[in-house]
């Protein structure tokens, strides 16, 4: 469905190099710190931005390649890009309808009913909320195959998380060819949600692993200076000096229960992967 | 390109005040005209400007708030968007060109003042005039947004203007006879004049449609 081999861009104190690939009838993840490279790795996939090298192929085409009706199979949210604030739902509405020839008309004004979202008020006076649902309704009216989105539940509660989430998972129960690539910096949407989460730091990807294998094997390892010294080091990913020894980040988390019973291991949450990846030393 | 003119258009619906401000303008301008041609192109102009002036302020709507990243996300090409933004210039500068000349004519008739073949060349003249306002000002605000490009735009009219009173200084100082020119000019039939100044003002346009098109899609959002 959408693959990227690669892709360089290089700004003045910044350079993205990465390689992903979201095969279809799949939920993917993009995770990182702000500033990390998501959003430049999204343009780069919409040819909003010309990449210095590599490839990226959406449905098989590279963007130069790309023609309307393909345009037309993409569902879209950017973080910090909208519709202009001035327009209203009801403008939209046209518009999409004029632009999409799959747009769902029915389905959209449904939702917007159900979300809550005024339909002739302007929408720069909208709650974060609200646009949130918008820019996600947008994306999923006009039977779309791949969705990008690129931070769809930031600045949302809890409760409108929730009713992001469940729109992607009604739009992926549709059609068993549908994916979706989504970053996200709050990793607990990302764990419920994606088959399988990409780390990105500094403009690198660090890490790419199945979310079921990510929580059930890897661990945090919790030991003392002198079990640090007699550690099998070979299954370590990460290690991080702390006050009461060190922290290790280990994908082996069975191997390191069964052979040290008097280590503490913690099973490993993604916000502490990534802060190992992140943070922690490579040995 | 159908979405994005509904877009435009939906965009310019919030600027009606100022649309019938400038109306009011012009007609003050046409009823205290008493017939007279300038005045009467003076006020088709003024309207026909700021239409064009509206026509652009599209482009800083697409910008507020960082919207251009997800509005070229959408399926169309760059080429289609620039098209557009000239169809949409041209059907919004075009109209209030014919809304505010048709009330002219109609002022002209109502008080039964003279209404002559060169009052329609005069009307006429102010179309290429249109058509190279927008040649200049759209690749400025696609290239540098709405709000610098006007800056820009005011340099680039000021350069022409040096450029103008440089080539009147090096006629003067050469001794170069213009007159003959002049006089062939004025031999001309106005139909013939007004066809051949369009025609030179749609070249414009098509080069700045070029020109355009080739700053978009070198554009990054």
């Amino acid at each position: 469905m959408l693959s990227i081999d690669h892709l360089r861009k290089t700004y003045k104190n910044f350079t993205l190099d990465c390689s992903l690939t979201v095969p279809a009838g799949r939920i993917t993840g993009l995770i990182g710190q702000n500033g990390a490279g998501k959003s430049t790795a999204f343009k780069a996939i919409l040819g909003l931005i010309t990449p210095d090298s590599g490839e990226i192929r959406v449905f098989g085409k590279t963007p130069d390649e790309f023609t309307v009706s393909d345009k037309q199979k993409l569902g879209v949210v950017l973080s910090d890009s909208g519709f202009s604030g001035y327009l209203t739902i009801n403008d939209i509405l046209r518009i999409l309808g004029s632009m999409y020839d799959t747009f769902d008309r029915d389905f959209f004004l449904k939702k917007v009913q159900s979300f809550q979202l005024p339909q002739n008020k302007k929408i720069k006076e909208f709650s974060t909320g609200m646009k949130a649902k918008l820019k996600l309704l947008t994306a999923v009216s006009h039977d779309a195959r791949l969705l990008i989105l690129d931070e769809p539940t930031a600045g949302l509660d809890v409760i409108a998380r929730d009713e992001v989430l469940e729109l992607l998972r009604e739009f992926m129960e549709k059609d068993e060819t549908r994916s979706i690539l989504i970053s996200s910096h709050i990793s607990s949407d990302l764990e419920t949600l994606c088959d399988d989460l990409y780390m990105i730091d500094n403009g690198t990807i660090i890490l790419h692993e199945d979310t079921d294998i990510l929580l059930s094997n890897y661990a945090i390892l919790k030991t003392e200076e002198a079990q640090f010294d007699r550690l099998d080091r070979q299954y370590l990913l990460r290690c991080r000096k702390e006050n009461y020894g060190y922290s290790c980040l280990t994908a082996e988390k069975q191997y390191y229960m069964e052979n040290y019973p008097d280590i503490v291991v913690e099973k490993g949450t993604i916000d502490d992967v990534i802060s190992m990846m992140i943070r922690g030393e490579k040995l | 390109m159908k979405g994005l003119l509904i877009k435009d258009f939906h965009l310019m619906k919030m600027q009606k005040n100022y649309f019938l401000l400038i109306l009011m303008i012009s007609l003050a301008f046409i009823f205290s005209s008493k017939g007279n041609q300038g005045a009467l192109s003076y006020a088709i102009g003024f309207f026909c400007i700021t239409g064009t002036l509206f026509a652009m302020s599209t482009v800083s709507y697409d910008e507020f708030d960082n919207g251009n990243p997800f509005l070229f996300s959408l399926p169309f090409t760059r080429k289609t968007y620039v098209l557009e933004k000239y169809c949409f210039g041209l059907i919004v500068g075009i109209g209030f060109w014919l809304l505010c000349t048709l009330l002219s004519v109609f002022f002209l008739v109502f008080n039964k003042l003279p209404f002559t073949g060169e009052r329609v060349g005069s009307f006429l003249l102010l179309v290429p005039l249109f058509l190279v306002l927008l040649s200049v000002m759209l690749p400025f605000t696609l290239k540098y947004g709405g709000e610098k490009s006007r800056l820009m735009i005011i340099g680039f009219v000021g350069g022409i203007l040096l450029l103008g009173f440089l080539l009147s200084s090096a006629i003067r100082l050469l001794n170069l006879d213009l007159s003959s020119f002049l006089s062939f000019l004025s031999t001309l039939d106005y139909r013939v004049l007004l066809a051949g100044i369009l025609a030179a003002a749609c070249l414009i346009l098509l080069c700045s449609l070029k020109l355009s098109i080739s700053i978009v899609r070198k554009k990054e959002f």
